[in-house]
């Protein structure tokens, strides 16, 4: 009877290690390990007179990676949309360990830009096309930065929101039903001159004119957020939510607020 | 024809493996029926509307009438594991009180899982009307919801324009919600209100609840819709009439877009539809 029920258990057990196996082999294939950290930048005063410790992200979006745009290198899927690294003006960041995991610390605000070098269509929710959850609910976009010249080309200026048929791509971080604070932020980003988009692709490289959206959040308690580009710029199988769109460390990833 | 109408000395129900069995299906059924009233309903929380208890009497009346079905197929596995074992070609000796042929045994099976059967239909039905007559309410508030890889938001279509990605409801106020989808199929799932319909592409689908307790809730897709399926999720929040339209008149006008562009030219960016 002893060797029946041990046979049984172990049959049990040996059943849930292998569930288990592939279980984290699996969420190990997806998780992007890489991860960048917000940099303090000082004191920053809010509209209604607090003041929190100032922090500050730079992140571009690409049409693909081939030119460096997947973190510094093409990576294994050098045609996927990808959001990147930025140096301070917008420049491609040769920065391989950095991933889109994004570490921020808790009461505190940040202040990101985002450099848009893809082209873009048309939003298929246009609830996706204003500004959301960020202080005042604006941000402030420039319609033609100039890379090379680390300059706006044309001025810059406060939005609420963009056409829905002209955004490249956007940053929503998803508001969560437990019991962490609610962080939900959406930030449409303005696509780049589709001209000069193709052009410089094909001269083997991203337009020197991509737009540059800025905006400002408060973060709460410490917690973990996923965020995801709500524009369909995946592959056509899934809603154009495919391939990149699916995939962490391209168009989403985690937003960490560490206390 | 069966060892039941041929019954040795003994009668079959009188052996000890049977009592044994017995024993063991009324003890199963009682802890299955427990366990698995109790840890469903908490599972889902405290109801925060009448569909949920009544949710919540279904699953209870469910799980205990089906509990003694479950509990005789555990005791039949345990007493398996456990009990003695009989190698060889033929059965042993003592399994003239086998029922395998009984048509007794049969008709019962069949006859009591036909009915249970029946009455988780009857009462389905029953629960899917309360549901539909609730839509039908023209006094009800009727709500937009919108899902998408992996984000819920709401219209609200007697406000000025109000969207929202966290869903604001009055309390003991009917409402009607119309969802779809913008892209894959996704399930619009309100926990403790006891609401779950399908959000499909292209179609609007209906539910409808009324609220009645004040509190924060939550709000799940229940349908697996991709990467971030798990975090497509957030908060309800009920508060009182007078809570709601504060709320309601805080909210900017979101329904249209009003971006005017300033520098047209000479880089007009020449934006072009999916």
């Amino acid at each position: 009877m002893n060797k029946r029920i041990f046979a049984a258990l172990g049959t049990v057990i040996l059943g849930a290690g292998l569930i288990a196996g592939i279980g984290s082999y699996v969420a190990a294939a997806k998780n992007d390990p890489g991860h960048m950290e917000a940099i303090a930048a000082g004191t920053y005063t809010a509209p209604d007179g607090k003041s929190y410790p100032h922090y500050t992200l730079n992140l571009n979006t690409y049409p693909n990676a081939l030119f460096g745009g997947h973190h510094g290198h093409p990576g294994s899927h050098p045609d996927w949309v990808s959001y990147g690294a930025a140096g301070t003006n917008g420049e491609v960041q040769p920065d391989a360990a950095a991933g889109t995991n994004y570490i921020l610390p808790a009461h505190s605000a940040i202040t990101i830009s985002i450099w848009q070098y893809d082209s873009g269509e048309t939003l298929n929710n246009d609830y996706f096309a204003h500004v959301r959850g960020t202080v005042d609910g604006t941000a402030t976009f420039v319609k033609r930065y100039d890379v090379a010249g680390k300059t706006n080309a044309t001025p810059e200026e406060q939005i609420t929101n963009i056409p829905a048929d002209m955004v490249g791509h956007t940053f929503t971080v998803h508001g969560m039903s437990d019991g962490q604070n609610q962080l939900f932020l959406s930030i449409p980003l303005m696509m780049a001159n589709d001209d000069e988009v193709t052009a410089a692709e094909e001269e083997g490289g991203y337009t020197n004119f991509p737009t540059k959206t800025t905006f400002t959040f408060i973060t709460g308690d410490a917690g973990e957020y996923i965020w995801n580009c709500e524009f369909p710029c995946g592959d056509g199988t899934i809603a154009r939510f495919g391939n990149a769109m699916s995939t962490m460390g391209f168009m989403s990833g985690h937003l960490i607020v560490k206390g | 024809m069966t060892n039941l109408q041929t019954p040795s000395t003994n009668s079959w129900w009188k052996k000890q493996d049977v009592k044994r069995l017995l024993v063991l299906t009324a003890i199963f059924s009682i802890l299955i029926g427990y366990i698995g009233s109790t840890v469903q309903t908490w599972a889902m929380g405290a109801p925060a509307s009448d569909s949920m208890q009544n949710v919540i009497n279904l699953i209870t009346i469910f799980t205990w009438v089906s509990s003694p079905v479950a509990g005789f197929v555990a005791a039949i596995a345990v007493s398996a594991l456990l009990g003695k074992h009989h190698y060889g070609d033929n059965p042993p000796p003592e399994a003239d009180h086998a029922i395998s042929n009984s048509p007794r045994a049969n008709a019962a099976w069949i006859v009591v899982s036909a009915l249970l059967c029946l009455f988780a239909l009857v009462a389905g039905l029953v629960a899917l009307q309360e549901e539909d007559s609730q839509i039908l309410n023209s006094n009800a508030m009727r709500i937009s919801v919108t899902g998408q890889q992996w984000v819920w938001n709401f219209d609200y279509p007697n406000s000025k324009g109000v969207r929202s990605n966290v869903l604001h409801l009055p309390v003991d106020q009917p409402v009607v919600f119309n969802v779809t989808s913008k892209d894959v199929k996704h399930s619009f799932w309100i926990v403790q209100m006891g609401i779950k319909v399908d959000a499909n592409p292209g179609v609007i689908t209906q539910t409808a609840v009324t609220p009645n307790t004040i509190g924060v809730f939550d709000l799940r897709c229940a349908e697996l819709c991709g990467l971030l399926h798990a975090y497509m999720q957030n908060k309800v929040i009920v508060e009182s009439r007078a809570d709601y339209e504060a709320w309601l008149a805080s909210q900017p006008d979101t329904s249209q877009t009003t971006w005017v562009d300033k520098n047209p030219k000479p880089e007009d960016q020449g934006g072009k539809t999916a």
